[in-house]
This record gives C-alpha cells, sequence and structure tokens, in this order.
C-alpha cells in the first residue's frame, strides 16, 4: 500500500512528547524482573481490543511485563469480521481513514495488508429513499409531498443534510475544541441547536431521527458531539480524499497481529467481575474464579459494562458518574447473503435508506472486483436497534427478513439472513460506541478518564482527538504514558 | 369501599353529563369502524373503554399482545399464579378497589405475606443477618441508619428530605427547581458516593443509578404511598392473580377485543383517525386512544408528524429495567440452613422473595427473583435459557441449601418485551417539568392514556386515572 502523506506516528510521539517520561520510568521500572507468580505482572491490560493492545505494545516495548486479559472468547474487540459471510464484512469497525496514524501503523507493523477501498465506496454508498414501503426516486424527491426541506436542500436527499448542514455551520475551528470549556455552549441536545437555526422540527425528523447516524434521536446527543465528529470526518478527507484502507481478509486481522506480537498470550473468556486497586497494587478478579494481580491495571472495558463492575475503593464523583451514565449507540446489523440477484428481477438498487426497522441498507462489495455485491448489510440504528435487540435473535432475523421481501418481493426466497450482530446483546459492550448525551461532555469529558489510584483507563470512550478505532489507539497510548510516568 | 377512593361513576356524573348526552346513538359502522379506537388492552385503555362505551360510544379495543392485561401479567402455569406485574393494591387506589368491587372480582388483603420472615443479606457471597447488618462492616451508613435494611434507606431518606407540600404540586411548574437528581439530594445530606450507593441504587427500584432518576418523581412517589398510611394495613390482590381484574374488565365491553394487532401508525385529520396495523388491518374512528408505552411509540409513525416536547418525551425518557426469574423450590431449603426464605443480594438474583399466593395458608408456593436496573440489563443481553440458568446459578452459590432444589419455572424481562420496552416510565432529572404536563395531551384525534401519562397516582391506579383522564377528554372534545 501508499503510505499516506500525513499521518501521525505513535513511534514519533513516544519518540518526542514522551521521552523525557519514559527515560525516567525504563530506568527504575523497566529493569529486568524477578520471575513472577503465576498471573503477576508489572500492568495488567484489561480488553483485548485496539486500546488495551495499543497500551500492551507500549508497555511491553518499554520493557515491562505486561498480560492481557479478553472477557470475550476472541480478540478484536468492537473489531469483528465476518469471516463465514462472502467478503467478510465487518460488523464493527469499518474503514480505516487516511488520518489513521495509529491504526495503519499498527497493521504495517503487525502484519496486515491495508488495501485502499475508495473503489468500491460508490457502490456501497448507491441507495434510494423508501418510506412507508415505497420507493422514492432521487429525481422525484425534490417536488414529493414528503420533501419538507427549504431552498437547496429540497434539492438534496435527507441523509445528506445533517452532514453537509454542520459543516455548513460548523462552530468548532479545531476539532480539539470540543472538550475546551469555552464550547460548553453547544453541549445542548443537536436537536435544539438545528432547531435554533431555523430548522424544524419535522425537518430534523427526516434528517436526523429516521436513521440516526451518532445517538438514538437528535434529542439526546450532544451538538458538540456531533461537531466534534464532522468537523474531524472532514479532517480526514482533507489529508487524502482518495483513501480508505480496510485490512484483507477483515479488519480484525490488525488486532490479531497484535495480539500474535505480543510476549505473554493473551488469556480469552477471562470475565472480570472486580477490581480492587489500592496503594500495594491491584487485583482483578474474574468470573471463573481466576485473579489476576500486577502493579497497575488498564481497563479498557466500556462504561456501560464497568458499571457493572464491582471497582474497590468505589469511584466518586463525576467519575462515577461518568461511568454511570454515560450514553451508548444502539446499533445492530443484520447480514444477508443473495442466493440470487433480485435486484436485476426489480430493477431497484440494493441500497436502501429506509424508514423502517430495515434501516440503512448497504450493498456489500468487498471482492477484489469492486462492482461485484459479496453481501448485503442492515443497519439497524438507534430505536430500530432496540425493535430488534428486544426480541430472540431467530425472531429479529425474521422481522427484518420479512420486512425485505415486503418491500422488495423479488428477493422472497432469494435471500439469506446470514449474521446477525447486537452491539447492545453483546454483553461485553452493551452497545457501540460512546454517545455523549447532552451536557455530559463540559460534565466529565476531562475527569472521567483519570486513574483511580493504580487503575487507569482507556477505551474509545476515553479519546480527546480523535474517533473510532484511531480513537481507541490514540486512548492505549494515552493511558500507557500515563502508566508509565506513574511506575 | 375504602373512604379514599374516587369514584369514576360520580365523576362522570358530574363533570362531563353535559358532554355524555351530547354523544348520542350511532349508525352502524362498517367493518373496523368504531367512534373511538382504544389501542392497547392494559388497565388505562380498557378502563377508557368501559367509561365511553357506558356513555354509549361504539368502541373497539385492539392489544398487540395475544393476551390482554398489559404490564399485569399472572403467570398462571406456576403454583400460586405469582404477578410479573402489577402486584398489590394499596388502599388509596380508589379506581382499582372500585373495579374489584363492581365487577365482583375476589380479592384479599396480602399485606400480611410481607411479614412473616426476617430480612437476610447475601453480599459477596457471604450471608449476614439483620442484626449482624447493624454492625457489619459492609454497613457503611451514618451510625442513625445502620438498623435499617438497604432497601429502606432510600425510601426514608427520600421521605426525609421531601420538599413538596403535597404530593400532586410535583407536576406544578413552580416545582420544576426540585427536579434534580436522587444524587444530588441525598449528596446534600452529607452522604457520600459509597453511602448513595448502597441506599439507593443497591437492587435498585426506581431508575438505573442515583444520577439519572428525578428527586421531584421520588418525592411524588413518597408523598403518594404516604397518603395511604392510614388505610391501616391492607394491600388487596386478586385471588388466583391480578390479571383476573383486566379480564373482567375486557369481559364487560360490547365489542371484543382484537389480539394481535401490532399497530404500525396513526394518522388523525379533521375528519377522523386512521390507525394500521402491521398485519396491514386498518381501523377507522373518530378518535383514538392510544395507551402505548412511550419505548414502543419510537416505532409507531404518526401523521401528522408528532412534534414537540411529545415527541422529545417519546424518545428519551427511560423505562425501568426490570426483569424476573420465576422459579420453586423442589424442598424447603430454607428450612435445611434454618435462613429466611428472602434474600437481599448483590448478585444477579437481585432480590429474591418467597411468594405467598394461598388464600388459606401462608406456605411459599413459588419465587421471584427481582433483576433491577444494570442486573435486569445484563440478564436482558442473554438468551432466556441462559439468563435464567445463571440465576439459578447464583442462588444455588450463594446458598448451598439451595443447590439441586430450585427449579426455574419463567423469565420475564419488560425490556425485551416488544410491547412495553421496560417496566414503567422512570422521570430522569429535568424530565418532570419538562414533559409531565405535555405527554398526556392529545394530538389531532388521538389521545394518549398509560401510566406514564398520569398525575395523582401511580402504577395500576395511575393506569385507571390515565384512562379515565384520555375518556373525559374524548367527551369533552365529541
Amino acid at each position: 500500500m501508499n503510505t499516506p502523506k500525513y499521518y501521525f506516528s505513535r513511534r514519533t510521539a513516544l519518540k518526542s512528547a514522551g521521552a523525557a517520561a519514559l527515560t525516567t520510568t525504563v530506568a527504575c521500572g523497566g529493569s529486568p524482573k524477578p520471575v513472577r507468580a503465576q498471573n503477576q505482572s508489572d500492568v495488567l491490560v484489561i480488553g483485548a481490543g485496539l486500546s488495551g493492545l495499543g497500551a500492551a505494545h507500549v508497555l511491553q516495548e518499554q520493557g515491562l511485563n505486561v498480560q492481557v486479559i479478553e472477557g470475550r472468547d476472541r480478540v478484536g474487540g468492537r473489531i469483528l469480521s465476518l469471516r463465514d459471510i462472502p467478503g467478510n464484512p465487518e460488523a464493527g469497525g469499518n474503514g480505516i481513514g487516511a488520518g489513521y496514524g495509529r491504526v495503519i501503523d499498527a497493521a504495517e507493523r503487525f502484519g496486515a495488508k491495508l488495501n485502499n477501498i475508495i473503489p468500491r465506496t460508490p457502490y456501497i454508498l448507491s441507495r434510494e429513499l423508501w418510506l412507508e414501503g415505497k420507493m422514492i426516486p432521487k429525481d422525484a424527491w425534490p417536488d414529493h409531498p414528503r420533501n419538507v426541506f427549504d431552498g437547496p436542500y429540497k434539492e438534496m436527499m435527507p441523509w445528506a443534510f445533517v452532514p453537509i448542514y454542520l459543516i455548513q455551520n460548523m462552530e468548532l475551528e479545531s476539532f480539539e475544541d470540543w472538550c475546551d470549556p469555552k464550547s460548553g455552549p453547544l453541549d445542548i441536545p443537536v436537536h435544539d441547536w438545528f432547531r435554533s437555526k431555523g430548522v424544524t422540527d419535522e425537518q430534523i425528523n427526516l434528517a436526523y431521527n429516521i436513521n440516526s447516524d451518532f445517538g438514538n434521536s437528535s434529542y439526546d446527543v450532544s451538538a458538540l458531539m456531533l461537531m466534534f465528529v464532522y468537523n474531524w470526518g472532514n479532517m480526514q478527507r482533507l489529508i487524502e480524499p482518495r483513501a480508505t484502507y480496510a485490512a484483507e481478509g477483515g479488519n480484525q486481522s490488525i488486532p490479531e497481529g497484535m495480539a500474535a506480537a505480543l510476549n505473554n498470550e493473551v488469556h480469552l473468556n477471562r470475565k472480570v467481575v472486580g477490581i480492587t486497586a489500592d496503594a500495594s497494587g491491584a487485583e482483578a478478579v474474574c468470573d471463573d474464579g481466576t485473579v489476576y494481580r500486577a502493579k497497575r491495571i488498564v481497563c479498557s472495558i466500556p462504561f456501560t459494562v464497568l458499571r457493572t463492575i464491582k471497582i474497590e475503593p468505589g469511584l466518586s464523583g463525576v467519575q462515577a458518574r461518568a461511568v454511570q451514565t454515560l450514553g451508548t449507540q444502539l446499533l445492530t446489523q443484520t447480514h444477508i447473503v443473495p442466493k440470487e440477484p433480485f435486484w436485476e428481477e426489480d430493477g431497484m438498487p440494493v441500497g436502501m435508506f429506509s424508514d423502517n426497522v430495515l434501516g440503512n441498507v448497504m450493498a456489500q462489495h468487498f471482492a477484489p472486483d469492486p462492482k461485484e455485491l459479496t453481501s448485503i448489510t442492515c443497519w439497524h440504528r438507534g430505536w430500530k436497534a432496540q425493535q430488534v435487540d428486544q426480541l430472540p435473535e431467530e425472531d429479529a432475523k425474521r422481522m427484518v427478513y420479512d420486512a425485505f421481501v415486503k418491500q422488495r418481493p423479488a428477493a422472497e426466497g432469494k435471500i439469506e439472513v446470514a449474521g446477525f450482530k447486537s452491539w447492545h446483546n453483546d454483553p461485553f459492550s452493551s452497545g457501540d460506541w460512546a454517545v455523549w448525551e447532552p451536557g455530559q461532555i463540559k460534565d466529565f469529558i476531562i475527569k472521567m478518564h483519570q486513574p483511580h489510584g493504580n487503575l487507569h483507563f482507556c477505551g474509545e470512550h476515553t479519546s480527546l482527538s480523535n474517533r473510532g478505532m484511531e480513537g481507541a489507539m490514540e486512548s492505549g497510548e494515552r493511558v500507557a504514558f500515563e502508566v508509565l510516568d506513574a511506575l | 369501599m375504602h373512604s379514599k377512593s374516587f369514584s369514576r361513576r360520580s365523576a362522570l356524573a358530574t363533570g362531563v353529563a353535559a358532554a355524555a348526552a351530547a354523544s348520542h346513538v350511532r349508525p352502524l359502522r362498517a367493518q373496523n369502524r368504531a367512534d373511538v379506537l382504544v389501542i392497547g388492552a392494559g388497565l388505562s385503555g380498557l378502563n377508557a373503554a368501559m367509561l365511553l362505551e357506558e356513555q354509549g360510544f361504539n368502541v373497539q379495543v385492539i392489544e398487540g399482545r395475544e393476551r390482554i392485561g398489559g404490564r399485569l401479567f399472572s403467570l398462571h402455569h406456576i403454583p400460586g399464579s405469582p404477578e410479573a406485574g402489577g402486584n398489590t393494591i394499596g388502599t388509596g387506589y380508589g379506581r382499582m378497589i372500585d373495579i374489584l368491587q363492581r365487577l365482583d372480582i375476589p380479592h384479599m388483603n396480602v399485606m400480611p405475606r410481607g411479614m412473616k420472615f426476617p430480612y437476610e443479606l447475601y453480599m459477596d457471597g457471604e450471608h449476614i443477618t439483620g442484626e449482624q447488618w447493624k454492625s457489619h462492616h459492609k454497613n457503611i451508613m451514618p451510625d442513625e441508619f445502620k438498623a435499617l435494611p438497604p432497601w429502606i434507606l432510600g425510601p426514608v431518606l427520600l421521605g426525609q428530605t421531601n420538599r413538596l407540600d403535597s404530593f400532586e404540586d410535583w407536576y406544578d411548574p413552580k416545582s420544576a427547581q426540585h427536579d434534580i437528581s436522587v444524587y444530588e439530594v441525598l449528596k446534600g445530606l452529607g452522604l457520600n458516593d459509597a453511602q448513595i450507593s448502597l441506599a439507593f441504587e443497591f437492587n435498585i427500584s426506581y431508575g438505573t443509578s442515583a444520577h439519572d432518576v428525578s428527586a421531584l418523581m421520588m418525592w411524588f412517589n413518597d408523598g403518594w404511598i404516604n397518603s395511604m398510611r392510614d388505610g391501616g394495613p391492607v394491600q388487596w390482590a386478586a385471588v388466583g392473580g391480578n390479571m383476573n381484574i383486566p379480564e373482567a374488565m375486557a369481559a364487560t365491553l360490547n365489542n371484543e377485543i382484537h389480539l394481535g394487532r401490532e399497530v404500525a401508525g396513526i394518522r388523525s385529520d379533521n375528519s377522523g383517525a386512521e390507525v394500521v396495523c402491521h398485519d396491514g388491518t386498518v381501523y377507522r374512528a373518530d378518535f383514538v386512544v392510544c395507551s402505548i408505552p412511550m419505548p414502543i411509540l419510537r416505532y409507531v409513525g404518526f401523521d401528522p408528524f408528532l412534534p414537540g416536547p411529545q415527541a422529545k418525551a417519546i424518545r428519551t425518557v427511560p423505562y425501568f429495567p426490570m426483569t424476573q426469574v420465576h422459579f420453586t423450590a423442589k424442598e424447603p431449603f430454607w428450612e435445611a440452613d434454618g435462613n429466611s426464605p428472602d434474600m437481599w443480594t448483590d448478585t444477579v438474583a437481585g432480590h429474591v422473595i418467597g411468594n405467598m399466593h394461598n388464600v388459606d395458608n401462608d406456605d411459599i408456593t413459588s419465587f421471584t427473583a427481582w433483576a433491577r436496573g444494570f442486573t435486569a440489563v445484563r440478564l436482558d443481553q442473554l438468551d432466556r435459557e441462559e439468563a435464567q440458568a445463571w440465576v439459578i446459578s447464583e442462588i444455588e452459590r450463594i446458598r448451598p441449601a439451595a443447590k439441586g432444589k430450585i427449579e426455574a419455572h419463567y423469565i420475564k424481562s419488560w425490556v425485551r418485551d416488544p410491547f412495553a420496552g421496560g417496566d414503567y416510565a422512570i422521570w430522569g432529572p429535568g424530565q418532570v417539568s419538562e414533559f409531565i404536563n405535555e405527554v398526556g395531551k392529545p394530538h389531532g384525534r388521538i389521545h394518549f392514556c398509560g401510566e406514564h401519562t398520569a398525575l395523582s397516582n401511580r402504577g395500576m391506579e395511575g393506569a385507571m386515572e390515565s384512562g379515565e383522564r384520555a375518556a373525559f377528554d374524548i367527551l369533552s372534545a365529541a
């Protein structure tokens, strides 16, 4: 692959900013250690997703004995490539932007081959609007009675409104300003922000709440989070508009490569139920009775799960409130494999932006030839995810199948539901990415990931300058520096 | 009948007589055509339907589930028919007591059931008696509260801090200043985070943490419960299960309830209203009474579009996560180890209570493990079988005498019920003042009811109150 022009190397960062801290810590903490008792390490990392694995590598490189434990029976966390489905579609982290310096670096170092997936993008993004079971072709939309938009927005499809409007009315100069207290006035429901600009309830509903990209509705996500998201996303495009990457064989190859390169094998199926962190060290207890001891613990567990884990001494104040209340994205996917090209029969594009439970239906083109359709993914977001999550998995799949063939009768008998992933009903994530509810950014973004005694926090929810996979890597790096400073 | 009860009939006789007289007998309707279509055959919908029928309206009730009763759900396949939903009827539940009497539904005082066994705790696998708890190292409460069991702490502390003169003031806009989190109130008493967590969040009764529940809701609840004190130690339940109550109500209706009608969308214009179901059935009516709980209303389409605070409430008000595992004992394990059958645990089994549902004795008929808040969320993530097995294994772990002696029969998650989405509305800080006077407002010809729209009562009585209010609104509008 071509190395992208601009990216921030984790190694560069270590050389510059962290150098002073590292020299001292290596001297006292990195010297050869005596043989440890079983399950005793310098640092215990909880969670073998990108953030935990990234932290483990930085710490290991500095000579520390690091043990990673993972609750699931696989590594990768919220990167999950569905390898039994043609094209290996992603149930979790998807495209790697050109500015994802740490992720790209990790892929290179740990043997995951990245491909530029820009050629497949137009096929994946091709879709039509479906309201109340009927397709509204793009050329009919500007004059359609359901089109409640004004002016130039009347010519756009509803899904284009939010990104375009937010970029046009961007109130953050730099995306990193989102955690600056001066941005506090933007920490309101994005619904209220739109209304303050004259966007009507009906327009917001159509643009935001049919398939909410972030948050579960326009009411429960902070405008400030969205300003950050779109400002940061725009920056990714500015870095290199012609490159977005994905790992060959699925993005899960990246955490797998990282895990394989650790000195100590990752212990799977270790579900943490309690963490004790006091002056003498830290200890994690798993539900199978295993106990791990370390000088410091790095915890990448999402707050939605951390809130069910006993921490001693208990968290307090803002940090406790953050752990208890930080929001999460409801996201469930149904993966469909077509047995015959039903879209040739009914003559309509596979992709559908639909107001029913199907949500955002995307044709996946993950084969070497970008024209080839490999599978179809229905993204059920927000309350649509809740609607399918309520049902037993088999019933949920049936509900999606029924809705699909009701809308596309040509697909009857020609599609198969081959995969289903509810991030909310996953006991190790209880949701997908962190969603900042109105007021939460100014309330706790700075304080929530402060170390708690010998317990340190990472995970995408604790990142400040990046999102998604790169945010996870950033947080792993930050927490590793924190631990090195402390040891 | 209890003196406090409010007679539905006397209200009809006074307030709405004029409107009622105007609603003369209508011509015969086409199929699926009614004067009023009621969505939901729980207490609120049924009460609205009965009142409107009495006034001469042709009312059709439709229900999404294959049974009536909504969040009243008696498990008839388990000895004693334990309740998965609404449990007991307090002395101030005037409308409920009125229905029990009017429809001759056999009922009994179940208050003595709750007083038979001492309370005992199980924390970190350790069995702690009530006596031991008073001086136990895990009892970190200030001295004056050490003698109280954990589940009494929340009610006592919120009772002591109650700033409402009358519980009905909770929906008065002037009370907005008190619409703050329970955490803030308890912090104001000088309690630390660990104490607040023990007092309010351990097997939580409302919400998921002290941060996300409005003190205003809790003070309303406190005042409302206190108002029933002078009724004496009486709590009613229908003999054979509370689901007998909605069943008896349904039996009085002229039109049979249509079950299995899951609503997809509701239209309303000057000429009438139309309800479209997922199975393609269409109902037309002059008015619609919609008792669908808010988490489910999120998936229902409204035409015209539902705007403003009502739309926001529907999308944002959390509902209480509550999941129960019902089990029976093959042998009385509590006699084997000599401990109480009831257990207040820090496991996914939550609060385990022995049910005594026989009419003529106080034998334990079954057990219910109540998982609430995040504990319920954890169970809800698993398959039913897996979740049920986890609860049983946790009980057996902390209570060795129960090992092999207990058998699970049923798990009920209210969050994963596609017609409920949670047990009841939990008003978060700020949400009472923002929404409470909005959620019950009509939208065109659509009138809302359900416990989430009640102002002066909670639970079953709140549902009845809201059905009555919706019926009056329609009588006034018709």
